[in-house]
């Protein structure tokens, strides 16, 4: 390992984009909205929504600028937390790894522009849209870059297991969804949520730190692939009466379940998320169990259907996972915020 | 056939119509040169003139007559410079130095017509201009062979002027001497001790004997008073001029390449967003860092990341703190852009102080 350059801390970089009073305020406001529904202190929906990773700057603020006025539409059934993910873990570590790798998607790492570019992006989407957004925690070290900015973090099925992601979420105070593992057993994402809702004493940043534990800290259902490497869903009515029995025995505060409609319970077929949404909320629909259970979606949407090689040049359009296009994704928002009750 | 009368009367028309236009385009120049004043910026923009030829010629469909548009254009900018002369005929225009000198030069060539104003020392030109008794103050910065003016630097840092135009003077050295007086009868030549030993070649070759003096100009002066045909100096020609002097042999210097940046320094910063020459684009910054390891560093880290090249870096003690530093970048590229606003952004928090002391095309 060559030590390249010391890269700057999270305070220094918070100086250069600093978050305004305003955004201080509209941040409140959107963890207020966001707390209530995952505590069921509220019933309206929750949709964690965006590109698979964001690209580039003016796509994706066009994109959640179009999301501010379909929350407006849709304020008195649903919640909108945008998606900005800036770093993408890689099944084999090859390819493209998100803005903070490579805030130019053609050129080599950068991380130290890295750093800066996914600041100043969740920042422009607070300061122009109102909007404190989702990210992935993939490097739990790097949540303080942005930790005045986010709404919402997700752990993801690779990360699951690990123990610095499950200390880390334990200290957030915004929800935290922890993800079932690419292996489908549930066990181990029951296991993480405990470790997140518990306090502890760790190693962070180079500091001894104390948490508290986070009591929003919850699941989501991704789908999973099995031994012999085919994929199967785990949205379906059976599923999430299992998720229920699991939570109902754990000791969990405040169950919840955020459904991911694509990944591996779409297969990638990026188009069947209309489909899994409403099945879904179809679900909820012959339990009170799994009503109070689903809190919301995750679902990959961008400008424009599908996706493209990182070198494909269409603004708007998936350089990773395909995701909905724009027409689609408004449709859906509006079907969802119909058929939600 | 027409009628002469007709096409006459037709002409008058077209004359009455380009008349005021004239005049409106002579208004506007006032206001450049308004402008231009203000941030010590020079009449003469050979850059704009070719951009407003070739736009200018795409509007004339005929192309016989296109060629005599462009000469038209010329003309027309060429009387719109006289009259801009005219209007800053007013600058009063700083410099460091006697008539004659490099410093003189190159304020005359920036800004002719302008008032010239001597001033001792780098630092009372600099003054003079921060208390407004001058418009420009032009100083030099920096030298080929001997580097940075460090004084001019630190005045640079320190004060509150900016730098919208930097020029180039090549110093070419000739050997002066009284009117008529003969090479062959020369013996003792009188010169600053840079500009003899750029000649020290030309001096040993013909048996000359240098003698030092406290600058080109004034070596000139003496000895144009000296009355002796046995003395030279070496000089400008614009100081031979100055000083009833004759150039007995032009360029006599071996070192070719001795050349000196002079800034114009004026109280205000011209951050040109409009532009569209990008090519040849320079800025200037200076600042301190924190007193700790791997903060000059981290400052260099976001001018790479920023894709701006680094032409120069060098650092100068802050007396007043023993032992501390600032740092003078000039850096290549165009600072009013997004980019360059997010360099700055991005520097602040890294400095203690940083100033942009300007932005110019080079040549």
């Amino acid at each position: 390992m060559i030590f390249k350059r010391k890269l700057l801390i999270p305070k220094e970089i918070k100086e250069m984009y600093p978050i305004s009073e305003e955004g201080v305020l509209a941040k409140a406001a959107n963890d207020a909205a966001i707390r209530a529904v995952i505590r069921g202190e509220s019933d309206k929906l929750l949709l964690v929504i965006g590109p698979c990773s964001a690209d580039r700057e003016d796509a994706v603020i066009e994109y959640i600028s179009r999301l501010r006025s379909l929350q407006e539409r849709v304020a008195d059934k649903i919640v909108i937390v945008p998606r900005i993910y800036t770093n993408k873990p890689r099944t084999t570590g090859a390819g493209y790894k998100g803005m903070l790798h490579q805030p130019n998607p053609q050129a080599q790492s950068d991380m130290l522009r890295g750093l800066i570019s996914i600041r100043k992006l969740h920042m422009r989407a607070l300061n122009e849209t109102g909007f404190s957004c989702a990210d992935e925690m993939l490097y739990p070290e790097n949540h303080r870059f942005l930790d005045d900015l986010l709404s919402y973090v997700a752990v993801g099925a690779r990360s699951v297991e690990d123990q610095q992601h499950r200390l880390t979420a334990s200290g957030l105070d915004i929800p935290v969804g922890m993800k079932n593992p690419t292996g489908g057993d549930l066990s181990v994402m029951m296991n993480a949520l405990k470790a997140a809702q518990s306090g502890h004493t760790f190693i962070y940043r180079n500091w001894e730190v104390e948490s508290q534990g986070n009591p929003l800290a919850h699941a989501i259902l991704r789908g999973y692939v099995d031994s012999h490497g085919i994929t199967h869903p785990n949205y379906h009515y059976e599923d999430l009466s299992r998720l229920c029995e699991l939570y109902a025995g754990s000791g969990l505060q405040n169950p919840a379940v955020i459904v991911d409609t694509n990944h591996c319970n779409s297969g990638k077929q990026y188009e069947e998320q209309v489909r899994i949404a409403k099945e879904v909320l179809h679900s909820t629909r012959h339990s009170t169990d799994i009503h109070a259970l689903v809190k919301g979606m995750m679902i990959e949407s961008y400008l424009e259907d599908g996706c493209q090689k990182p070198d494909g040049g269409v603004y708007g359009k998936s350089i990773t996972d395909p995701c909905l296009g724009w027409e689609k994704t408004e449709r859906l928002v509006l079907d969802l915020a119909e058929l939600w009750v | 056939m027409d009628n002469l009368e007709e096409i006459r009367k037709e002409i008058d028309a077209v004359d009455a119509q380009m008349a005021p236009l004239f005049e409106r385009r002579m208004e506007l120049s006032r206001r450049i040169v308004a402008y231009k004043s203000a941030h010590g910026l020079a009449i003469s923009d050979p850059g704009r003139e070719q951009e407003v030829i070739r736009r200018g010629a795409q509007f004339v469909r005929d192309r016989d007559i296109r060629e005599y548009y462009v000469r038209f254009q010329q003309e027309l900018m060429g009387l719109s410079r006289d009259w801009q002369r005219r209007l800053s005929s007013g600058l009063k225009v700083a410099y460091s130095g006697v008539p004659g000198a490099f410093a003189y030069i190159a304020a005359l060539r920036l800004f002719p017509g302008a008032e010239l104003i001597p001033f001792a020392d780098f630092a009372a030109a600099y003054h003079a201009c921060e208390a407004g008794e001058a418009d420009v103050a032009v100083l030099p910065f920096e030298n080929s062979s001997e580097g940075e003016v460090s004084s001019v630097t630190d005045l640079m840092f320190n004060g509150s002027l900016y730098v919208n135009q930097v020029i180039e003077v090549e110093a070419e050295q000739n050997l002066l001497g009284l009117p008529g007086a003969d090479k062959a009868q020369i013996r003792k030549v009188y010169s600053h001790p840079q500009a003899l030993a750029q000649c020290a070649e030309y001096l040993r070759r013909h048996g000359m004997e240098p003698r030092e003096y406290a600058n080109t100009a004034l070596a000139a002066k003496r000895v144009a008073e000296k009355q002796d045909p046995a003395c030279a100096a070496i000089g400008t020609a614009e100081a031979a001029a100055l000083y009833g002097l004759e150039v007995l042999e032009p360029r006599i210097n071996t070192s070719r390449t001795n050349t000196t940046r002079f800034a114009a320094f004026s109280r205000m910063l011209r951050l040109d967003t409009t532009g569209k020459r990008k090519m040849g684009k320079h800025f200037i910054l200076m600042y301190t860092v924190k007193n700790e390891a791997g903060a000059l560093a981290q400052t260099l880290n976001i001018i790479g990341t920023h894709n701006y090249n680094m032409c120069n870096l060098h650092s100068r003690p802050m007396k007043e703190l023993l032992w501390n530093y600032y740092f003078f970048v000039e850096l290549d590229g165009d600072v009013a852009t997004d980019e360059g606003d997010s360099l700055l952004r991005e520097l602040a928090p890294l400095c203690d102080r940083l100033k942009l002391v300007g932005s110019f095309y080079t040549r």
